[in-house]
């Protein structure tokens, strides 16, 4: 994958999606914030090749969107992101068949590696 | 037997309350005494003219085979008066017979059934009636009281000459005649009921004046004089009475007013006990205070568990942060000046979680606290408490000690054992995880100096990690698989909030070792401070 692909970042808190913005770009792609699901959604980001997204969000979750983006044919990874330790919540998520589950509070390299691993598939 | 004992038994004939009549075979009356003339309406003249058919609508020919065979017969005849009234009537015969052995006549003597019968059968109801009465009185679990009120009947006549209208009002404002009225209230029986509830051995220990059960009680009495005073019928209220041995009896008292068969009101009372349900309530309310106590003490953990999310968003900014601004400075070109931003992005999250620390510090420490002396055995032995299923579950034994005469401390009771909950517990935890069998905990509480009191707190796990020792009391800092490391530094903030402080170490050999100081609630405080200031932060 070339070093301008463009990441998707959904994460409601503007501090933390202002930090994975910025770890990205430093990683050489592009990087698009938004503060939700529907925000992206409305956006001309759906043509991101990776989705980094916080589960917990108001409106659609992270969840409800990967199942949105199958539903629209979309293959695009989807990275998903909580700081819950839900059991429940966890394995939905896994069900939902993301690239990537990480928990807050996460290493960067664990989630460069996530993001690399999924812009290599 | 001579002719004048034969006039004598013409006497008894005729002065005999039973009626007595003798007839012959033929049915015809040959005696009749004057009862019978009372009893049937004939006349000795008209009955002596007469057949027992003509009578009684007798048939003669039939005279009782037992009468016949026997000379005797007793039994119930059927008679009818001269106005045609059916009787019954309980009659004896005696058969006579002549020389030759041939009956010749029938005596009989007659006792009228009829009024006695109804008679008897009024005195048997109302006897059953009285027994059942008596039954309900004695049986029935109500404790019931006859009063005699009559002596009040006076003052009721002087209130009504004044133009009292609520006499209650006007007792309370009237105490001495309160109090005359009191102890004008006699009471005339009790049932076993009452003996039972008042712990008494006879009723009659309860006859005469009511004072001494009911003093505890003077409102209730002023509301039963109220009431009857407006002629009220019927009072029920919640009270309280005196039982003979002292004890406070919680009942719901019925009392109603009746008007007896002369037109005199009089009052029965009854009593259910509800003593049980009083305590019953207040069981339940002390239950209720020691789960809200119990729920406040586990906070702590709910706290630290809560918090997580929150803390979580600025811990993976700084982190993410952190290694982008790495990454930037570490380019072929550095570009210091997005390192530069990430930088101050960090230093604004790191800001941005050490409000949300002290704010979980403010909601631990400073909730409304309620200070007051505490004896800390108690303070302990109620934690202790607390922990004891935990405790089980991870194999620990406690220890307590209290030095004798320690001085009682100023705190709040929920804070402070939340602060013993969390190094017990850390020290449970502690031993479980490291596994072996050594698993003793022991919490010492003596006097450090007359004015401080200091608490150990001693496990036997693997001990504080030497470079640990400094961060110990940090937020976040943690040993514990899982932990959030909120526990120590939680309960240092409430150590500080009660003028106290915490200091941590190792047992010589193997475990860890807190020790709490706190001021003792009176003296000097000033002695003992800063001995180990460098310690407890």
């Amino acid at each position: 994958m070339s070093r301008d692909a463009l990441i998707a970042v959904i994460e409601d808190d503007p501090a933390l999606r202002r930090s994975i913005v910025d770890l990205v770009e430093s990683l050489g792609y592009r990087a698009a914030g938004h503060p939700s699901a529907d925000a992206f959604l409305a956006s001309g980001d759906l043509v991101a090749d990776c989705v980094i997204t916080d589960i917990q969000m108001p409106g659609l979750s992270g969840i409800d969107l990967k199942r949105r983006l199958v539903e629209m044919g979309r293959t695009v990874p989807v990275i998903m992101v909580t700081a819950r330790q839900d059991p429940a919540l966890l394995q939905r998520a896994r069900e939902a068949g993301p690239a990537g589950l990480l928990q807050k509070p996460f290493t960067a390299e664990a989630l460069i590696d996530c993001l690399q691993a999924a812009l290599a598939l | 037997m001579s002719a004048s004992d034969l006039s004598h038994l013409s006497d008894v004939f005729d002065l005999m309350d039973e009626s007595a009549f003798v007839r012959g075979m033929d049915g015809r009356l040959t005696a009749w005494n004057p009862a019978a003339a009372r009893l049937y309406g004939w006349s000795e003249a008209d009955a002596l003219e007469r057949t027992v058919d003509q009578l009684f609508g007798e048939d003669t020919s039939r005279l009782d085979p037992l009468l016949l065979a026997t000379g005797r017969w007793e039994g119930e005849a059927p008679r009818r008066t001269a106005a045609g009234t059916e009787l019954r009537i309980q009659a004896r015969q005696r058969l006579r017979r002549g020389p030759d052995g041939a009956p010749v006549a029938v005596v009989e003597i007659g006792r009228d059934l009829t009024a006695g019968r109804l008679e008897d059968q009024a005195r048997r109801d109302l006897e059953l009636r009285v027994a059942s009465y008596q039954y309900v009185f004695d049986y029935m679990p109500v404790s019931l009281w006859q009063f005699d009120a009559r002596l009040l009947g006076p003052f009721y006549r002087q209130a009504r000459e004044l133009g009292v209208v609520d006499l209650d009002a006007w007792l309370q404002a009237h105490p001495d005649i309160f109090e005359q009225m009191f102890s004008a209230i006699h009471c005339h029986g009790v049932n076993p009921t009452t003996v039972r509830l008042l712990g008494g051995s006879d009723p009659a220990e309860f006859v005469g004046p009511i004072h001494r059960f009911w003093r505890t009680s003077p409102d209730t009495l002023r509301r039963v004089m109220a009431a009857s005073y407006r002629a009220a019928t019927f009072h029920t209220e919640e009270t309280s009475l005196i039982g003979v041995d002292g004890r406070k009896i919680d009942v719901i008292l019925v009392i109603t007013w009746l008007a007896g068969p002369d037109g005199r009101r009089f009052s029965i009372a009854g009593l259910v006990d509800i003593t049980e349900r009083v305590r019953a309530q207040k069981a339940e309310l002390r239950l209720q205070e020691e789960f809200a106590h119990s729920a406040r003490i586990s906070m702590l953990g709910e706290l630290t568990a809560s918090i997580a999310h929150e803390v979580n968003q600025p811990l993976t900014a700084i982190s993410t942060s952190g290694a982008a601004s790495l990454r930037w400075l570490n380019r072929e070109t550095p570009d210091v000046e997005r390192a530069t931003q990430q930088l101050e992005h960090i230093v604004a999250e790191a800001r941005r979680a050490a409000e949300i620390i002290d704010r979980i510090h403010g909601m631990a420490a400073k909730q409304p606290s309620a200070k007051q002396p505490l004896e800390v055995e108690t303070l302990i032995a109620e934690a202790a408490a607390f922990l004891q299923h935990e405790l089980q579950a991870h194999d620990v034994t406690l220890e307590l000690t209290t030095a004798a005469d320690l001085p009682p401390v100023d705190g709040d009771r929920t804070q402070l054992q939340q602060v013993f909950v969390n190094l017990a517990l850390n020290a449970a935890q502690a031993m479980s995880q490291a596994g072996g069998g050594d698993r003793h905990l022991a919490i010492r509480a003596s006097l450090d100096d007359a004015s401080t009191v200091k608490v150990t707190v001693e496990d036997r796990g693997p001990g504080l990690p030497p470079e640990g020792a400094d961060q110990l009391f940090e937020s976040f800092f943690t040993t514990k698989a899982g932990g959030m490391g909120m526990g120590l530094a939680i309960s240092r903030s409430i150590l500080e909030h009660h003028g106290g402080r915490i200091q941590a170490g190792n047992r010589p050999g193997r475990g860890a070792v807190f020790t709490i100081f706190l001021p003792a609630s009176e003296g000097v405080r000033s002695s003992a401070t800063g001995v180990d200031a460098n310690l407890s932060v």
